[in-house]
């Protein structure tokens, strides 16, 4: 922009003349337009020229120290590239997931602290004793797998042919099936055997235990008429053992009572009485 | 033929005999071997087998479904070995307190049908020497790999008891064949 009328006042005769009254002084294009930028900015960079100008305390005693560190830091960089710890692959990518996966786990065990299994009393206990059994089981059976036992060719074909005779033989004798207690004999034994077999048992056993005693056979038997019969049934069925009486039974015939002593061994009787006394 | 329906057949008259023959068949075998693991010999094996099968026919309408068909085999088939072999003390005169079973060694050594080599022969006489609780444990344990809690439902004794008689049956095993190197 050029100013034409700068010296313009009304004084025409004292005037220059028109070519000098132009103003001389010119500005490169633009410089109007850019000074307010460009003094803004010139003033930023004087404000911090100032401050750089301040340095921290003790700066310039420790800079030559700053500078030898970091030049044998640059040298180690070089000579040891990485620092040899590595990650299992795909460490990273899964990494999110394992995180989510750990912290529903810890939800859920601060929910179910136990899982609810017990062992049976005296697991712990017993577990030497079991263990070790196992150990020895194991080994025994390394070398012996099975019994050894066999049975005759056709054993098994003619077993099944012998029962069912025996049991058509029993349909033939019209013996029906069971269908009230279980008993394990196999002769059908009537309430009378075994009550007779418990007073024979009785009167021996308590004859036997009073004889050693004393040896006085009559005052014995007179005590013994004063127990009922089935006083003596219920003491021996609280304490004796029914395969006991059983085979007291086998050995009595309903019609041989008196006899019975011709069939049972005498050494049989005292195994008897060892045995329940 | 599943266990239920052979017992439902066997509840009916018409159907009885097909119902028992198909468990002859089906436990024949299991019954024999563990019989004759305590009796030892054959023909009393043969004699008792026979016994408990009429045992079983007579009773089986008796069969209460709370304990499983084979446990309750093995519980008449146990008691009858037992029994038999109380008798078989007597007649030898050996005293019903000597719980050992070495009054068998005869039949294991005289009786035919073993054909086993020196290693078993050893155990089935290590096994004599055992009380025959133990030994019906062994058995049941060793060679029929039952469990425990069958065992306990065959015997009526308890899990914790049936494992210490295994364990001591084991130890003496192990030192019968220890000693007899």
């Amino acid at each position: 922009m050029k100013e034409n009328n700068t010296y313009h006042e009304g004084m025409e005769a004292n005037n220059l003349p028109d070519s000098l009254r132009v103003n001389p002084f010119d500005v490169p294009e633009g410089y109007f337009k850019d000074l307010h930028e460009s003094l803004i900015s010139q003033a930023k960079l004087e404000s911090l020229q100032k401050k750089n100008l301040d340095v921290p305390v003790g700066y310039f005693e420790k800079l030559q120290q700053n500078i030898l560190s970091k030049v044998s830091e640059e040298k180690l960089k070089d000579q040891v590239k990485t620092d040899g710890f590595s990650h299992p692959d795909h460490y990273f990518s899964s990494l999110q997931n394992d995180i989510l996966i750990k912290v529903a786990e810890d939800n859920l065990k601060s929910k179910v602290t136990q899982d609810g299994f017990v062992t049976p009393s005296l697991y712990f206990n017993e577990f030497n004793d079991q263990l070790s059994a196992k150990i020895t089981t194991d080994n025994l059976r390394q070398i012996v797998s099975t019994d050894g036992f066999e049975a005759p060719k056709g054993y098994f074909e003619a077993l099944n042919a012998t029962i069912t005779k025996t049991i058509r033989a029993d349909l033939d004798l019209d013996i029906p099936v069971e269908t009230s207690t279980v008993r394990s004999i196999k002769r059908k034994i009537s309430w009378n055997k075994y009550a007779v077999a418990a007073s024979l048992a009785a009167v021996l056993s308590i004859g036997g235990y009073f004889g050693i005693q004393n040896n006085n056979v009559q005052d014995e038997q007179k005590n013994l008429s004063h127990v009922s019969d089935q006083e003596i049934i219920n003491y021996l069925a609280q304490t004796g053992n029914s395969d006991d009486l059983l085979y007291v039974a086998k050995y009595i015939d309903d019609e041989d009572i008196v006899g019975t002593n011709s069939k049972v061994k005498d050494e049989d009787i005292e195994d008897y009485l060892k045995y329940t006394l | 033929m599943e266990d239920a329906l052979i017992i439902s057949k066997f509840a009916n008259e018409s159907t009885r005999e097909e119902a028992f023959n198909h468990l002859l068949t089906k436990y024949q075998q299991k019954i024999y071997w563990h019989v004759r693991r305590m009796v030892i010999d054959h023909d009393d094996a043969d004699d008792v087998v026979q016994d408990i099968f009429i045992k079983v026919w007579r009773n089986l309408a008796n069969f209460r479904e709370d304990s499983q068909l084979y446990t309750w085999l093995y519980r008449i088939a146990t008691n009858e070995c037992i029994t038999f072999l109380n008798k078989k003390k007597l007649k030898q005169n050996v005293s019903l307190d000597d719980d050992s079973s070495a009054y068998l060694a005869d039949s294991l050594s005289s009786g035919s049908y073993f054909s086993g080599d020196k290693a078993q022969m050893k155990l089935q006489q290590a096994l004599l020497t055992l009380p025959e609780k133990q030994k019906l444990v062994f058995n049941m344990k060793y060679f029929d790999d039952m469990k425990y809690d069958e065992i306990s439902q065959v015997l009526g004794t308890s899990v914790g008891a049936l494992k210490a008689s295994y364990h001591l049956a084991v130890k003496k095993i192990e030192a019968f064949f220890h000693n007899n190197d």
